[in-house]
């Protein structure tokens, strides 16, 4: 689309002011870089969704089927009596303004519409208006507001600009989960055809190949076979990386970028590098081959369409429990929602680690354990051999991935593993970590390049916690254990924080992992070379 | 750049007595810059990780200041501008708004120096005339070249998002490139 040139004397105007503005006034201005492009026709119709036709957020007209507003109260309508949750959020808010400025969003932008009350009174004042007495009969009096085309311009632009981090729910004295929230803005949304690509590709590639980019079963076969050549060059130790292995005792799902992506691939290379050490039985599958699910990010019907193939092929294959990898909001589907969708998986076995014996209670009914889970018990119980002299060229800190901080509690797993393979490690503020993590701000589907802007202001609190540690402690390495993380965050911190680099957590287990019949170790597992000063020159002093 | 003082000495030590209220001014007039319930949240939170935007104003433009009446090196300038401008290079700004608040201290300044009316301007508090105004024109000169290199480092920060970009295309299939080299 052409662009209006500015007139001359437009140009000449500084307004540094912005005009006050009353919330309820729905109209947004869709500036490039600050939104997703829409799912592609095909994407739609592929999956069964409705109203598939070419249409851009920048368009005027959005194309919206005649009875619009009709549907989207309809669907309204059905998930406030289907889920208690969602009901109880739209009712309870008191407006006490704990979450307002704990978005990463609202801190980065300025976006008042970004605080996480206001996001979801976008949502709510529709609700008043449509749904309880005094708001049919009040209207605007009673905080009730028209459901127009404006605004589910207005929805689109915010629920697709909210991560679903959860962040603000941990500050709420009600506990609303705002993600919730915004997850059924998108339901809505959904329903008329208002969807992003950056979605609802990798949801019908993982639909029909089983991962996001559409990999199909020989290509996988050829990726993890380069990954076990390169290993073997690096290590000298030849490992097994089987796929679809009827019997075995696990079954191990990754998400899909460590087998096509940097740095996650370096990651699956420390993962192959401890399965071989420890001798474990376990096999990938070319069905089941995506953790990440973007059904979470679309509705609650295509997240549970995406979850139930993994437990499909667990079944198929025979195993007795399901290891995750390194992945972010799969373990919000594994902990929150599978047991219902799902679940229970009563065909397979409660956990038990078949090196140490440890009996992972916590997955008893989901039967899926986090692979930090798994090595930190390796650890603890002295099963691993682990030289973290190997890791000193890097001085890391740990970035808690939003999902398995606040959705799942793992805290301490990945810093015990952190602390135990490599001697230099530094924490962010308290205040930026854990529970209270900031996002990456690319999560929930929105890590494209056509909203980059949005996605480093999103990303900005993040950042800078990087960068207090950077320049406080030297640090040069960010570990995480999410697929969006480090695809997103090595961008995020070149923008904000240079001389950062991004990596999982068992790439460093697999730097310091000492292994039987092993040659002598030069490089890392990226092939660089290791030892403390191996990258000083790599961390510049702030541009 | 312009080499050290202003111009007059006096104005520069008028300026100097005077830092607090004029840089308390800039912020808040920068701050204007962002909706009204935003502005004073920047202005009031005062822990630089829930507050980057505010706390990294609050840092610099005291700095700013101090550059504006010493040696205007740009060595100090451009990580200081660079601070601010990266940020709002990626916010809700025209390229004309993100930089202004290097503009607005000019209104800034012949603001705070009525009040009282100071002998470093003419007797008229006029700033068209007289010895003060021709002080004035040099620190405005000196607020341009300020302006000028935070426009220039605002379009680094834009030119720079369009590398990353590319490079994260790259990283995303980086493997499957690897493997087409080696086949």
């Amino acid at each position: 689309m052409a662009e209006e040139a500015p007139k001359p004397e437009k140009l000449a105007q500084v307004d540094y002011r912005p005009p006050g503005r009353d919330w309820r006034d729905p109209a947004v201005e869709l500036r490039k870089g600050t939104f997703c492009y829409s799912a592609a026709p095909k994407h739609l119709e592929y999956l069964g969704l409705p109203n598939p036709r070419p249409w851009q957020p920048s368009d005027a007209d959005w194309k919206l089927p005649a009875d619009w507003k009709q549907i989207i109260l309809a669907g309204m309508k059905d998930r406030l009596e289907r889920f208690r949750s969602f009901r109880l959020f739209m009712d309870i808010c008191v407006r006490c303004g704990a979450c307002a400025d704990k978005c990463h969003f609202y801190i980065g932008s300025g976006d008042p519409k970004n605080m996480p009350v206001l996001r979801a009174e976008l949502m709510r004042s529709v609700y008043r208006r449509y749904f309880t007495a005094a708001g049919r009969l009040l209207g605007p009096l009673a905080g009730g507001r028209e459901l127009t085309e404006d605004v589910v311009k207005e929805w689109f632009y915010y629920f697709y600009q909210c991560t679903e981090c959860r962040r603000c729910s941990v500050f709420c004295p009600f506990g609303i989960d705002t993600a919730e929230v915004t997850m059924m803005g998108r339901e809505l949304l959904t329903l008329v055809g208002c969807n992003i690509n950056w979605i609802l590709e990798p949801v019908a590639n993982s639909y029909r190949t089983g991962n996001h980019l559409g990999i199909q079963p020989h290509a996988l076969k050829d990726s993890l076979d380069f990954a076990v050549g390169e290993l073997e060059e690096m290590t000298g130790i030849r490992v097994e990386a089987p796929i679809g292995k009827k019997g075995a005792e696990i079954l191990y799902v990754i998400p899909s970028a460590e087998t096509f992506g940097t740095p996650h691939y370096y990651t699956l290379l420390g993962s192959l590098l401890l399965f071989h050490a420890i001798g474990l039985d376990y096999t990938f599958s070319a069905y089941a081959s995506e953790g990440g699910n973007f059904g979470l990010f679309t509705s609650h019907e295509m997240m549970k369409r995406l979850n139930a193939k993994i437990y499909a092929e667990a079944r198929r294959l025979g195993v007795k429990w399901i290891l995750g990898g390194e992945c972010g909001h799969m373990w919000r589907v594994v902990h929150q929602y599978m047991d219902t969708m799902n679940g229970p998986a009563d065909f397979l076995e409660e956990p038990v680690s078949p090196v140490t014996g440890t009996r992972f209670e916590h997955a008893r009914s989901t039967k899926m354990v986090h692979i930090c889970e798994f090595t930190a018990d390796l650890i603890r119980n002295g099963k691993l051999r682990l030289d973290p002299s190997r890791n000193d060229h890097w001085s890391a800190t740990f970035h808690d991935s939003c999902n398995p901080a606040r959705s799942m509690g793992l805290i301490e797993e990945p810093r015990f593993i952190l602390r135990s393979v490599m001697n230099r490690f530094h924490e962010m503020p308290e205040n930026t970590i854990k529970e209270r993590t900031f996002c990456c701000g690319s999560g929930s589907g929105l890590g494209t390049d056509e909203n980059f802007e949005m996605r480093m202001r999103g990303g900005l609190p993040r950042a800078n916690a990087v960068r207090h540690v950077r320049d406080r402690f030297g640090v040069n390495l960010v570990a995480c254990v999410c697929a969006i993380d480090k695809a997103t965050l090595p961008p995020l911190l070149e923008y904000w924080v240079p001389g950062v680099s991004v990596a999982g957590v068992h790439e460093l287990v697999g730097n310091a992992l000492v292994v039987e019949g092993e040659k002598e170790r030069t490089t890392d597992l990226r092939g660089e070379p290791t030892g403390a000063g191996a990258r000083a020159a790599e961390t510049p002093a702030h541009e | 750049m312009t080499g050290a003082g202003v111009g007059s000495a006096q104005l520069t030590g008028a300026l100097a007595a005077r830092k607090d209220a004029i840089v308390r001014a800039w912020l808040a007039r920068t701050l204007e810059t962002y909706p009204e319930g935003t502005a004073r949240f920047l202005d009031k939170e005062r822990d630089p990780f829930r507050n980057p935007v505010g706390q990294g104003l609050k840092e610099a433009l005291p700095a700013l200041f101090d550059e504006l009446l010493g040696a205007m090196d740009p060595g100090r300038l451009a990580p200081l501008l660079d601070g601010i401008v990266r940020i709002r290079a990626v916010q809700d700004f025209s390229p004309s708004q993100a930089v202004a608040f290097v503009f607005l201290l000019k209104q800034v300044i012949r603001h705070e120096l009525r009040r009282p009316p100071h002998p470093a301007l003419s007797p008229s508090g006029g700033e068209d005339e007289g010895e003060g105004a021709m002080d004035l024109g040099a620190l405005d000169g000196r607020i341009d070249e300020m302006a000028l290199l935070a426009f220039d480092l605002f379009m680094r920060c834009r030119e720079q998002m369009f590398t990353i970009k590319a490079d994260e295309a790259r990283r995303r299939t980086s493997l499957l490139e690897r493997m087409q080299e080696r086949s």
